[in-house]
């Protein structure tokens, strides 16, 4: 459905990407993973035409979409919420629902009204609080209605940049659980993450990003099961102790 | 000091107020959306201002004509406007923007001036040149039809903001661009509209000023800068700030020139200015911006 | 060709040219003409300072210049000063005029600043016009007096001339000696980077002030030279907005930020006017169009596209060869001095973890508006230790950091340095109690040299003020010398020896990174903060970064750093604290940590626990 062939972006003199490949299949979740600054956000931001690619190719359902402008790839039927939920603040929820509707042309209506409703249903604390405005949420609420923005646009893929940033671990399971449910209705999802395990559990497959490049690729269940993965992203430290005893030994004999 | 020398005075300063009221709307409208103050923002009162003289004197148009003329003109202006001195800097720093608007308020000042010479022109006025009298308190009509069609205008506006998806689109743009890009909102056009309505609103300060004062290459100067305080006054970036900072101004400009100073009358609004970034950064109707690091 | 008739070469092509020029053009209007365009050149000078230098944008420069011919003109005609006293009266008034319109507005930037200097400038006509018995209002002050050398009068263009070069050289040779000092470096990391600056030990609100001063001060100067030169005459119409735009203008085309395209740009466009007469009324239409013509199309201005020329390129590796070659003689030298390499960068310090508590933060609290971004911390870092704050995103880490170092004033809680309260003291103060940073997203003085960079960690270490480094004093250049030495070092240390010389943001995102850390340790700090480092760096550099941190530990200096990267905080931290929705949760060493059920539920994962 999508598929990215080696895209390279660059930051003004800096080299954020280096050569990216990957692939999202109908209905799947795709999990990308990586540390800070391995080039996740650069990835989907070069998707959505946020960035353009200096090098590589991006295709979705066929079509060469690099170097479209954003606004048109959004009405292509790629969604994004992005990194920080960046809900308009001074705009109630409700007008943030709608503002999602954008891409979609001549839509009627009671389409649109219907919508909302699915997501209301999906997201019962939005509908109690879409008179107020973005930056009365609280971190849970934002990150719903940033959800549930994207669900607005009624796209054929969402990509999701980090929805369980600065979240509670109540709320994040929250989170997984739904973008599990939208999954299921139908929606094709690319999952940013750095909660790795959290990621790999719903996803299909998972891409590992490190400094620019594609690490490790893999199906979910493979990479959960990976030693290397186990040490670098799934917190399991088993050769720090040994470090940290190297630098104790230091110090004493220091 | 009579109580009806000062509504009368009152009466004037929120004319004179809802005049940088409207010139500080164009400002901070363009402001959230692009980050940028124009500062040949005044010129967008001064041009219509010379365009409505010259329909009117010269052509002979009647005054709803010679409306009609001035805001469609002021709206492609407005365009016009964006397209040679914002939208090449773009994606440059804030000083280039600023200079390049300086330099198209001076192109436009003395553009003013070699078409239409350097006396000053007296508009028509659309209003009897009899002040009205109510229960002693004699008000100048203009006055009246300024302060109503500004109340007219905010009122559309309101509607424009609270009630159209065109007007959400705007609000989105100049919150979050690049979200807003995203979403599939057209930026490049909102902020053209940007431009657009407040070249618009520039048009109606000035067809409203036009009547009281001359017409002169250097209104808009002085009518620009005050507004810019006006915005500031009332917290920058605000809607409601920039209106209700802008009759503030007026009202204590007039009562200043009148009762401490009339040489100095157009210190004033700076000093207010200086006293209020000093005391209340945020504006006298602001609100504390939080801090970000 | 050696350094001495290097230094010799540009003075004496001066003295030559100043000689000569009146021989040449022997036209007292053309005289004057130039005499006007140095005056104006003075002014942009001025402008250049805070603009180019500091990145404040002034509109109020005529204003100033016009202070400066009015107090001199006054002071002259009234009261019978002298007028070679005038150049200074005019200097003084004029800086103490820029200090007046500084102290409110330099809160402000950008646009907001622009606003009040202009309003400034309006007050500025306002008065003049209508304080009629000291300015005697817009009829302006006549026969104002020329300056005498014993019984000669400076009258002719000429001769006055010589007057307004002079002043012209010695002030461009003061603006090019500041931007190279520590004064000058002061100015310009607050044009790179306010709040870099700051936390690197400036002190910003004194610099821009200074800068405002100073550059009132040069328009004072310029505005003295018009006052008794020329006509001899002024009147308030001349020093109005539209001539502050002017002087803008010409800065900006001459090339923001170049002393000698202040000079280029004022010159130019003075003389312009006269050979675009014939355009006649559209003359200001033309002139308006081009500013916006060289926004668009010459950013840079013409000391930009200058500099880009091949030749100019060629001309500066061959003026600056010996400088180079210096430098390299000294690093060497500092390296082999240090003998053991890297060993000896740092004033040693008992670093054997005696358990000294080196900081102490007491309930400190950050409320933004609703939200506790930090809701009451305790925790104490130990002298020689390598301290981690941990914890999710958005549970109060960065912003504890910039509590720390001054960005953020506390909304409750107390910190203590080496005893010191410093809880909302301002950054450079807290800097110079030896409190250093880096940022999460690299904050660098990005048009600098990585040189320069360096060289402004050293800030609160050194003294020199305006005018031993306009001037530059012996005292100034021993300390310039020191400083170098320091950074050099440094730079050594990180291992960014060879790149001195290139400009600070065209490093790889690496090097950035190490960069800002010897700009961080140059101001010898005894707690660094270290907000990510390793954010974006690829294994081989996390490893590299991992043993310069127990370098710089050993050293002495004590380190609280933040980290996403567990391999890294656990393998490098003394000590952690974990902290979620503002609070602590946790402290301990990193096999407490690890085993902390709060901790693995908020933070670390399941997995954890099962290794």
């Amino acid at each position: 459905m999508l598929e990215i062939k080696g895209i390279e972006t660059w930051y003004g003199a800096i080299q954020a990407l280096k050569g990216i490949s990957l692939d999202v299949k109908q209905g799947e979740i795709v999990a990308l993973l990586g540390a800070n600054g391995a080039g996740k956000s650069t990835t989907i931001m070069t998707v959505t035409g946020m960035l353009k690619p200096a090098k590589g190719r991006i295709e979705f359902l066929g079509q060469d979409i690099t170097g479209m402008e954003a606004e048109e790839i959004a009405e292509i039927g790629i969604a994004c919420v992005p990194e920080g939920r960046r809900i308009f603040p001074g705009l109630t929820v409700l007008d943030n629902l709608m503002l999602g509707a954008t891409p979609r042309k001549r839509v009627s209506k009671e389409e649109i009204q219907k919508d909302l409703k699915r997501i209301f249903g999906i997201f019962p604390q939005l509908e109690e609080f879409k008179g107020r405005l973005g930056w009365q949420l609280s971190g849970g609420q934002l990150q719903m209605l940033a959800i549930g923005r994207g669900l607005m646009a009624n796209s054929k893929i969402l990509l999701l940049d980090e929805p369980s940033l600065g979240l509670a671990p109540v709320v994040v399971q929250e989170v997984f659980r739904v973008i599990q449910e939208i999954n299921k209705a139908g929606t094709t999802i690319l999952l940013v993450e750095q909660n790795a395990r959290m990621a790999l559990l719903i996803a299909n497959r998972g891409f590992v990003l490190e400094t620019g490049r594609v690490m490790l690729a893999d199906t979910a269940a493979n990479l959960l099961a990976n030693e290397e993965m186990k040490q670098h992203y799934l917190g399991a430290h088993a050769h720090i102790k040994e470090a940290r005893q190297r630098r104790r030994d230091e110090k004493a004999g220091a | 000091m009579d109580w009806s020398t000062n509504l009368q005075m009152v009466v004037a300063g929120l004319a004179m107020g809802s005049i940088y009221a409207l010139v500080a709307l164009g400002f901070v409208l363009i402001f959230n959306a692009v980050n940028v103050v124009n500062f040949a923002q005044g010129e967008f009162a001064m041009v219509p201002a010379f365009v409505a003289v010259w329909l009117m004197s010269y052509l002979n148009l009647s005054f709803a004509m010679t409306c009609v003329i001035t805001v469609v003109f002021m709206g492609i202006f407005g365009i016009v406007f964006e397209r040679i001195a914002y939208y090449p800097l773009r994606n440059r720093s804030f000083l280039p923007v600023i200079i390049s608007t300086i330099g198209v308020g001076i192109f436009l000042k003395n553009g003013a001036q070699l078409i239409f010479g350097a006396e000053p022109l007296s508009m028509p006025r659309p209003t009897s040149p009899e002040a009205l009298n109510f229960f002693g308190v004699f008000v100048d009509p203009q006055y009246i039809v300024i302060i109503l069609c500004t109340l007219a205008l905010l009122g559309f506006q309101y509607f424009f903001f609270e009630k159209t998806m065109l007007g959400k689109k705007m609000l989105a743009t100049a919150q979050d661009k690049q979200m807003a890009r995203l979403l599939g909102i057209r930026v490049a056009t909102m902020i053209a509209v940007t431009f657009v309505y407040s070249s618009i609103l520039g048009a109606a300060a000035g067809i409203l000023v036009g009547p009281i004062f001359f017409v002169t290459k250097d209104m808009g100067a002085m009518i620009g800068v005050k507004a810019f305080c006006s915005s500031i006054v009332g917290g920058f970036g605000s809607i409601p700030g920039a209106i209700l900072g802008g009759l503030f101004l007026g009202v204590i400009e007039v009562f200043a020139a009148y009762y401490v100073s009339s040489a100095y009358r157009d210190a004033f609004a700076f000093i207010i200015l200086i006293l209020v970034l000093l005391l209340r950064p945020q504006g006298i109707f602001g609100e504390k911006i939080a801090e970000k690091a | 060709m050696n350094t001495r008739i290097k230094s010799l070469l540009v003075p004496a092509v001066l003295v030559v040219v100043v000689l000569l020029l009146p021989r040449f053009i022997t036209s007292s209007y053309w005289l004057n003409l130039i005499n006007l365009a140095i005056s104006f050149s003075i002014a942009c000078l001025g402008l250049n300072i805070v603009l180019g230098y500091t990145g404040q944008l002034s509109l109020a420069q005529a204003a100033f210049w016009g202070v400066g011919a009015y107090t001199s003109a006054i002071l002259t005609t009234q009261l019978g000063l002298p007028v070679w006293a005038g150049i200074f009266a005019a200097f003084f008034v004029a800086a103490l005029c820029g200090v007046l319109l500084g102290i409110p507005t330099l809160k402000l930037s950008g646009h907001y600043l622009a606003m009040a200097t202009i309003g400034f400038g309006i007050i500025v006509q306002l008065i003049l016009v209508n304080e009629i018995w000291l300015t005697n209002g817009s009829d302006g002050i006549t026969k104002i007096p020329s300056p005498w050398i014993g019984s000669f009068e400076l009258k002719d263009p000429a001769t006055f001339f010589y007057v307004a070069a002079v002043s012209l050289i010695l002030l461009t040779w003061g603006a090019i000696h500041l931007k190279n000092s520590r004064v000058g470096r002061a100015f310009m990391a607050i044009r790179e980077n306010e709040m870099a600056a700051g936390t690197t030990g400036v002190d910003t609100t004194y610099y821009k002030i200074m800068a405002f001063a100073l550059s009132a001060g040069y328009a004072g100067v310029g505005g003295w030279l018009f006052a008794h030169g020329g006509s001899h005459y002024i009147s308030p119409d001349t020093f109005s907005f539209d001539q502050s735009v002017i002087l803008l203008v010409m800065t900006v085309l001459g090339g923001n930020g170049s002393a000698i395209g202040s000079i280029v740009g004022g010159t130019l466009l003075t003389l312009l006017p006269e050979v675009l007469r014939f355009l006649k009324d559209s003359y200001m239409m033309v002139y308006a169009a081009g500013i916006v013509l060289i926004m668009i199309f010459m950013p840079r201005g013409i000391a930009g596209l200058v500099s880009n020329m091949p030749i100019s390129l060629r001309l500066r590796t061959w003026w600056n060869a010996d400088s180079v070659a210096t430098l390299q003689v000294a690093a060497t030298a500092s390296s082999r001095e240090n003998s053991g390499g890297s060993q000896k960068a740092f004033t040693p310090r008992d670093c054997s973890g005696s358990g000294e508590v080196l900081l102490t933060v007491k309930g400190l609290a950050k409320h933004f508006g609703g939200l506790k971004a930090v809701d009451g911390v305790d925790m104490a870092v130990r002298r020689g230790e390598i301290q981690a704050l941990i914890g999710p995103n958005g549970s109060g880490k960065t912003t504890i950091l910039n509590m720390l170092s001054g960005l953020y004033v506390p909304t409750a809680g107390e910190i203590s340095l080496g005893g010191a309260a410093i809880a909302g003291k301002k950054p450079h103060i807290i800097t110079s109690l030896g409190m250093a940073r880096t940022f999460q997203n690299i904050r660098l003085f990005g048009e600098l040299t990585v040189l320069e960079n360096v060289l402004i960690g050293r800030h609160c270490h050194s003294r020199a003020g305006l005018f031993t480094s306009i001037l530059r004093l012996p005292s100034q250049k021993a300390e310039e010398a020191a400083i170098r030495a320091k950074a050099l070092e440094m730079l050594e240390f990180v291992g960014l020896n060879g790149k001195e010389f290139a400009q600070a943001n065209s490093l790889p995102y690496g090097q950035q990174r190490l960069l800002e850390l010897a700009r961080a340790l140059a101001s010898d700090p005894q707690l660094l903060l270290l907000d990510e480092p390793a954010a974006g760096l690829n294994a081989a550099e996390t490893e590299a970064l991992v043993g310069l941190l127990f370098q710089i530990c050993t050293r002495g200096v004590t380190i609280l750093l933040v980290e996403h990267d567990m391999n890294l905080v656990m393998n490098v931290s003394d000590h952690i604290t974990v902290l979620n929705f503002g609070k602590k949760i946790a402290e301990g060493s990193a096999e407490e940590i690890e085993k902390n059920q709060e901790v693995i539920d908020a933070y670390l994962g399941t997995e954890v626990g099962n290794a």
